[in-house]
């Protein structure tokens, strides 16, 4: 267990160092980042001094070699465009979107999973369609369009709910709608797929012939067989997360990292792009850790291969 | 009785072993399953041998180094003198067909029998339209099915219907040797017979050369001429018929031979019980593979794989109790 | 005379679209106690449908009883409720599969799922229901079994986990095994373990046994009275000898002349013709007419009953209907 923790703890630096490695190389080519903090009409000579000040001057593997320095001393540098440390920015906003991505995760399974169960139990009937319908309506519409359906409903139409911003809890509702309602119908639908599958296997029989209540056969016997595919695409779900909670953040202007990096990325604040995509991939490749140690828990034969 | 038959197909020394590789980032060899160990045998113009053993005893590559379908990792296989492999020429590849287990999944359900039959000859062969229709004609009377057959799909038919078109499209090319990989053991009794029957109706007909592998006796003793026992991998014992039932040598046959329930109820007798599990291909036993269920191992068994001889004339055994190493 | 189960007129039908295919058509039967019944037949037949009607486990999405009883301890199995299963199925009534393999969980212990058919009937604490596995796998022969009680199904080689679910039907010591095709998945020196090792716990706990099979052998072995079904009945029944010394219904007949044999040498085998047929209900004609070497007019115009022959075998033919047998008694 600790060989396979410690290999795979050893994958996770690999990868996050390589994304890293390629946001750093992408940002250095999408341009001069002064064009946008200085006037259009400054001079060649200021420009080229902000350009020292800042060591965009010096060659790209010297940038590189430092800022690899600077990262393995937690100094993650500041921002271009607020001046201050990229670190104190980040810890401003992260409660707001980890609140967010958290909350939306946990509701996503804790709806997605029965939904899925109980529409592959009573397959065929109503519920099931109705369902079914759902969840394909749901997974086809963006979060950004159901976010502007949403504020023109709730904030516009019945002005039950703030339109955007971010502050109390009321602030939260729809951009978690905005941001969940999609990943329900996934998770609902796998979860159906892969229980059909399961329902038709021998054990659950056998369970049945040694008189294990159909609760039990369901809950204990098949659940757990069932999500083992599940967990896999849950751990997909993590990027597609991150990935929507910026665009569902810019769509109710809620002040958080997703809406952050976005406005770095248009001002080519590079401190705060690069750390905003190395939390990315860490959150991501962790998760997937977590995912992985997962699968071992839910399927013996990975975890104990014969 | 072999000396003046014509040798078809020659095995020689064949080894077979797959890696089995551990670890995720830097895959390194931690193993090799040995399917098939040191397998020496011919199979002579005419005959049927038949090749009886249990799971992992290596039949199933052993069938597919035959075919060429996959490389010896040592040794060689003979067609009429010509080595089989990647490269084997194109008469070998006409004049070898298998026949295969599952009459359900290995026919094309999106084909029409016509195009099934007619495959084998459209890659192998440049007949015109009409030869090939006439010998599909032929080859459809030889198995009985009726011409009407022909525009029709697989799943029209019923499992013992299915196994005779997998028959027929072997045989449209007019091959020489048929491996038959427990072509009856998905069917149904009554089924069962009729197929037996129409192997060896077309073997005198067409005159066909068997390898006929299964796992169940009384079927091989009913249609093989010469029947060769493996288990893990290796040969265990190989004779004519007569032979190797009316005068077992070795002790794994015997006990297969035990095991087997007879469908007469006077007949229920003591069974010499083997003990223990089949021991994995992963992990064979030091010496006879055998050797852990052998009611008769001694300790020379367990330290050297006896090598295959001939006890008797035609009657090959593997077991030291003919070597002359053991004490009797 | 010690009856167990007493099984009258059972009919299961399926549904496939618009047609409606008699898996089970009208079956009668008894089981006495430390008895072993085989009921013996190819695919298609309702041998494994008869099964899964005893201890109510059908497809509910096509497959239905349509009529019949089935009398334990004088109670209609077919009128009790779900919760009434519970108790009856592994405690009463239990059931060995064709293929141990998909017959375990694969995500759960087999100590764990010899522990369940325990724990559900009984309450026991963890220590005691883990002693009780330990004896069970003692029992059903599996070496070192506080070690291997912590495998999971994919560690264990077929052989073993086969013992390992018979070591769950017998948890409760139940008064009836259904054992369907229990060897069919197994290596032939394996099946000769496995069917040893049911012999024995039979004898041991004396309890009723009906074993499910297609292969003549195995129910020659094993059984005490032996059924043959085809199409959805029954069309012959008696006591193994008997049948296997003088079987009376032609397709027994041919059955038994087509299985190759080890004793002897034929150079061809006596071979039904045609395949085992589709039938829809309602069949009012003998199921076997259609491949059958004696059949006669009569045998489509109606449908023949099992006629009894001497020392109550049975059989589902016209041909038994000899003047010299006087009438015929149906007693279904």
């Amino acid at each position: 267990m600790t060989r396979f923790i410690v290999k795979h703890l050893l994958k996770a630096i690999l990868t996050i160092w390589f994304i890293v490695t390629v946001v750093f190389v992408i940002t250095r080519m999408s341009g001069d980042p002064t064009d946008g903090l200085l006037p259009d009409d400054a001079s060649a000579s200021v420009r080229h001094e902000m350009r020292v000040s800042m060591g965009l001057d010096r060659p790209i593997h010297e940038q590189y070699a430092e800022y690899l320095g600077d990262v393995l001393a937690f100094d993650m540098g500041d921002s271009y465009y607020y001046l201050r440390p990229v670190n104190e920015l980040f810890a401003e906003r992260a409660g707001r979107t980890l609140t967010l991505g958290v909350a939306s995760f946990v509701i996503a399974i804790a709806i997605g999973v029965p939904l899925g169960v109980l529409a592959a139990i009573r397959r065929n009937s109503l519920a099931d369609r109705w369902m079914m319908g759902f969840s394909v309506a749901a997974d086809a519409i963006p979060g950004f369009v159901l976010g502007i359906l949403l504020i023109f409903l709730f904030s516009l139409g019945l002005r039950m709910l703030p339109s955007g911003g971010s502050g109390t809890a009321a602030h939260y509702v729809m951009p978690l709608i905005a941001l969940t309602l999609g990943s329900v119908a996934n998770i609902a639908r796998l979860t159906r797929s892969s229980m059909l599958d399961v329902l038709r296997q021998d054990y659950l029989d056998s369970a049945r012939a040694r008189g294990v209540r159909e609760t039990a056969v369901i809950f204990k016997h098949a659940l757990r067989n069932a999500l083992i595919p599940v967990v896999t695409i849950i751990g997909l779900h993590i990027g597609a997360l991150i990935g929507g909670s910026v665009v569902v953040e810019t769509v109710f202007s809620f002040s958080g990292l997703g809406s952050l990096i976005v406005s770095a990325a248009q001002q080519r604040d590079f401190p705060v792009i690069q750390y905003g995509t190395m939390l990315i991939a860490i959150a991501v490749t962790f998760t997937n850790l977590l995912v992985d140690l997962s699968y071992g828990w839910f399927d013996p034969r990975i975890r104990k291969p014969h | 009785m072999n000396e003046n038959k014509e040798v078809l197909a020659e095995v020689k020394n064949l080894r077979k072993s797959f890696p089995v590789n551990k670890g995720m980032l830097w895959r390194r060899r931690s193993g090799a399953v040995r399917a098939i160990n040191d397998v020496s045998f011919n199979i002579y113009k005419g005959e049927t041998l038949g090749l009886i053993g249990e799971s992992g005893c290596g039949k199933t590559t052993l069938s597919r180094i035959m075919m060429g379908l996959t490389d010896a990792t040592e040794g060689e296989v003979l067609y009429k003198g010509q080595q089989v492999g990647a490269g084997a020429p194109s008469a070998f590849r006409k004049e070898v067909q298998m026949i295969f287990q599952d009459p359900y999944s290995s026919l094309d359900p999106r084909m029409n029998i016509r195009r099934i039959i007619e495959e084998p000859m459209r890659i192998h062969t440049k007949l015109s339209a009409r030869q090939k229709l006439d010998r599909i004609l032929f080859i459809l009377e030889k198995i009985g099915l009726d011409e009407d057959a022909l525009e029709r799909f697989p799943h029209e038919f019923s499992g013992g219907q299915r196994q005779r078109i997998g028959i027929a499209r072997a045989l449209v090319l007019q091959p020489e040797l048929l491996i038959c990989d427990e072509p009856v053991s998905a069917l149904d009794m009554s089924v069962q017979a009729q197929i037996l029957n129409l192997f060896k109706q077309l073997q005198q007909e067409m005159k066909l050369t068997y390898l006929f592998i299964s796992h169940d006796m009384s079927v091989v003793k009913h249609v093989s001429d010469r029947v060769m026992v493996m288990y893990l991998g290796r040969i265990m014992e190989l004779a004519p018929k007569r032979k190797l039932f009316g005068n077992t040598l070795h002790p794994y046959t015997s006990a297969l031979m035990s095991a087997i329930p007879l469908p007469n109820p006077e007949l229920r007798r003591a069974r010499t019980l083997l003990e223990g599990d089949l021991p994995s291909p992963l992990n064979p036993p030091a010496g006879c593979p055998f050797q852990t269920r052998c009611p008769k191992a001694q300790a020379v068994c367990r330290t050297r794989m006896p090598a295959l001889q001939e006890a008797e004339k035609d009657h090959f055994v593997a077991c030291h109790l003919y070597s002359g190493e053991a004490g009797a | 005379m010690n009856m167990l189960l007493s099984v009258r007129n059972l009919k299961t039908y399926y549904r496939s679209g618009s047609s409606v295919v008699p898996a089970v058509d009208g079956v009668s039967f008894h089981l006495r106690k430390g008895e072993v019944l085989g009921i013996v037949g190819e695919s298609g037949c309702g041998k494994s449908t008869v099964a899964r009607s005893l201890i109510n486990l059908l497809d509910k999405s096509n497959a239905r009883i349509e009529g019949g009883e089935v009398l334990f301890h004088g109670e209609d199995l077919m009128k009790q409720s779900r919760k009434a299963w519970s108790r009856i199925r592994g405690k009463k009534i239990s059931m060995i599969f064709q293929n141990p393999q998909s017959a375990l969980n694969p995500v759960y212990t087999v100590g764990d799922q010899i522990a369940e058919a325990l724990t559900v009937h009984q309450k026991m604490s963890r220590k005691e229901a883990r002693d009780r596995v330990v004896e069970l796998l003692k029992l059903v022969g599996i070496p070192e079994p506080e070690s291997r009680l912590t495998n999971y199904p994919h560690e264990m080689s077929g052989g073993m986990q086969q013992r390992a679910m018979i070591a769950i039907a017998l948890a409760c010591h139940p008064e009836i095994v259904i054992a369907d095709e229990p060897t069919t998945a197994l290596d032939v020196t394996i099946q000769a373990q496995i069917l040893a090792l049911m012999d024995r716990i039979r004898a041991q706990f004396q309890m009723g046994m009906i074993l499910i099979s297609h292969n003549m052998g195995i129910v020659a072995e094993m059984c005490d009275r032996i059924m043959v079904m085809y199409g959805g009945v029954v069309v012959e029944e008696g006591e193994t000898a008997a049948i296997f010394a003088a079987p009376s219904h032609p397709y027994t007949k041919g059955l038994l002349a087509s299985i190759p044999s080890l004793d002897e040498d034929r150079d061809t085998l006596y071979a039904i013709p045609g395949s085992v047929p589709r039938l829809t209900a309602p069949v009012g004609h003998c199921r076997f007419a259609g491949r059958c070497a004696y059949a006669k007019s009569k045998c489509w115009e109606s449908e023949p009953p099992l006629i009894e022959g001497e020392n109550g075998h049975r059989s589902r033919c016209w041909l038994m209907e000899a003047p010299d047998r006087g009438h015929d008694d149906e007693r279904e």
